[in-house]
């Protein structure tokens, strides 16, 4: 539990948002009103076009009267959906805005607290201090006046400590009391979720209760041809809102598969949060992890491609997705992949191969350093730069013991496999096992 | 034609109403953005595109209506055997 910062944030989305969505709701609603009604009179307007294709279009123009009447319905079951989730966001979010103001209020008191415990112990200290030296003047016999300082000294002692107990006191009631707030502010924002998932849950149901349209035709209507060689494409004009939902559905897909394969690397593959290349520039996860792999060993890619087993695997691996761009696993084998040989420059024993200036990353820093052998280790430094520990060469024993069996990682994966391969579609799947096959091959792949 | 029937300013006014509510479908707040944490929004917009796909129905319905109205008026009067085509 942070003790420092206030952590309660306010719910996402705005009441406001909600609210336009409700008025745009009203309004689609009202502009489907006049025009259904115009529509569904359409098919007595032309007299003078007889035929089949004239009875076809009849029925289909009555059917959207029919379908006005069901869009209207649609929208008031969602317009009503959305305003209980507006209410329900206001309430929350004015909730949880008050929880937040406590919180920072808590924090300001806790603070304040540990001040005055601070200070009670120095005093305490410090009185113990001079008890110490009046009991020895005491016993000195020097001082007409050392026996009431010693009684001065030890109700000093006495006070510092009673306001110690009632700090000490007052902060495990406080933080009790942020403990609360914090709690309550987390079943706030339960509350607020389910508020939506029912307003959402709503909307789909009744977006489901719209019957099935077909699009009007007739010979003689400009439509009529659409679809054929002689007319116009049809469905990209007319499907534009499915199309820009599919667009986003499948964009929400990317970034969540990004970040999937982001959180597997680092959780599972790579025992270092950063490296720093020759340019200085920082890379994290599944980009640090190939790129000190491929340094450590300080061969080219068909070098490797045509040496037996794991190694070889995983390099030819790389070579196969020379051309791939999708992923940032993909990236950074292209860019292990087109590099050709990885760099390793001999250099003094123990100089740093990071310039001057390259940024540090966040946290704890880690370098890469290369001797002449062309042997290479990580290294870890605190803020001043020292050495604080040196994981030695990177070699597969060692590599393993930091990190997970291969076999429990792709354990985990299979734990919510069906989770991820309920919502996910094929070629997300095939990614992943190959990005799981790629891990476990780079895991296993440190020594030729 | 009835006082019910429809006439060529009618269908303008239909099809600039429901150009209208497809652009508001479109792009407007009923697309969601900013309600919550998502899964309103996601509700909105695959609403919006049902309804949508409505309103095309709707407004090609209009434009055929009023070429044909076009048509009669020109003392066009065509007896179309041709199949259903459209869709």
């Amino acid at each position: 539990m942070s003790e420092a910062q206030a952590t309660i944030e306010l719910p996402e989305g705005t009441p406001e948002a909600v609210s336009h969505a409700g008025s745009s709701l009203s309004r689609v609603a009202g502009g489907f009103e006049s025009a259904g009604s115009v529509v569904s009179r359409a098919s007595a307007a032309v007299g003078s076009w007889e035929g089949q294709a004239s009875v076809s279009f009849q029925g289909r123009a009555m059917s959207y009267g029919i379908a006005a009447v069901a869009v209207e319905q649609t929208l008031t079951a969602a317009r009503g959906a959305v305003q209980r989730y507006e209410t329900a966001l206001e309430r929350a979010r004015e909730r949880i805005r008050s929880l937040r103001n406590q919180e920072e209020e808590t924090l300001r008191r806790l603070e304040l607290a540990r001040r005055r415990l601070a200070d009670a112990n120095d005093r305490a200290a410090a009185a113990q201090e001079w008890m110490t030296a009046a009991t020895f003047t005491v016993g000195l016999g020097t001082e007409p006046f050392a026996l009431a300082e010693q009684a001065q000294a030890q109700g000093d002692a006495d006070q510092a400590q009673a306001d110690a107990r009632s700090a000490q006191g007052q902060i495990e009631r406080l933080l009790d009391e942020l403990q609360e707030l914090r709690r309550d502010a987390g079943r706030e924002q339960t509350e607020l979720d389910e508020a939506e998932d029912r307003a959402a849950s709503a909307v789909r149901a009744a977006a489901n209760g719209l019957p099935d349209i077909e699009l009007p035709g007739g010979a003689t209507s400009p439509s009529a041809y659409a679809g054929t060689p002689f007319g116009p494409a049809l469905m990209p004009e007319r499907m534009r809102g499915w199309m820009e939902a599919g667009r986003r559905e499948e964009a929400r897909e990317a970034r969540e598969d990004a970040a999937e394969q982001e959180r597997v690397l680092r959780e599972h593959a790579n025992p270092f949060s950063h490296a720093i290349l020759e340019d200085g520039t920082v890379l994290k996860g599944a980009d640090a992890e190939v790129h000190i792999r491929a340094n450590a060993k300080g061969l080219s890619l068909e070098e490797a491609a045509s040496m037996p087993g794991v190694f070889g695997a995983v390099a030819g691996m790389a070579l196969g997705v020379r051309q791939a761009s999708q992923g940032k696993y993909g990236a950074a084998l292209v860019s292990f992949a087109t590099s050709g040989r990885v760099p390793v420059r001999p250099v003094a024993r123990g100089a740093v191969r990071t310039p001057r200036g390259a940024p540090p990353p966040p946290g704890k820093r880690f370098q890469y350093r290369v001797d002449e052998s062309g042997q290479g280790k990580l290294v870890e430094l605190d803020e001043h730069g020292k050495v604080i520990d040196e994981r030695g060469p990177l070699k597969r024993e060692e590599l393993k013991a930091t990190q997970p069996d291969p076999a429990e990682v792709r354990r985990g994966y299979e734990t919510d496999k069906d989770k991820w391969e309920g919502v996910k579609g094929s070629t997300k799947t095939q990614r992943r096992r190959a990005l799981l096959d790629l891990t476990g091959n780079v895991l296993d792949g440190m020594e030729p | 034609m009835d006082g019910l029937a429809v006439n060529t300013p009618d269908l303008h006014a239909a099809a600039g109403t429901l150009a209208s509510v497809r652009g508001e479908l479109g792009c407007g707040s009923v697309q969601g953005g900013g309600t919550g944490g998502g899964a309103l929004d996601g509700a909105l917009a695959a609403l919006a595109a049902r309804l949508d796909f409505v309103a095309a129905a709707m407004d090609g319905a209009v434009a055929a209506t009023s070429h044909n109205l076009n048509a009669g008026a020109e003392t066009y009067a065509a007896t179309d055997n041709s199949q259903f085509q459209g869709r």
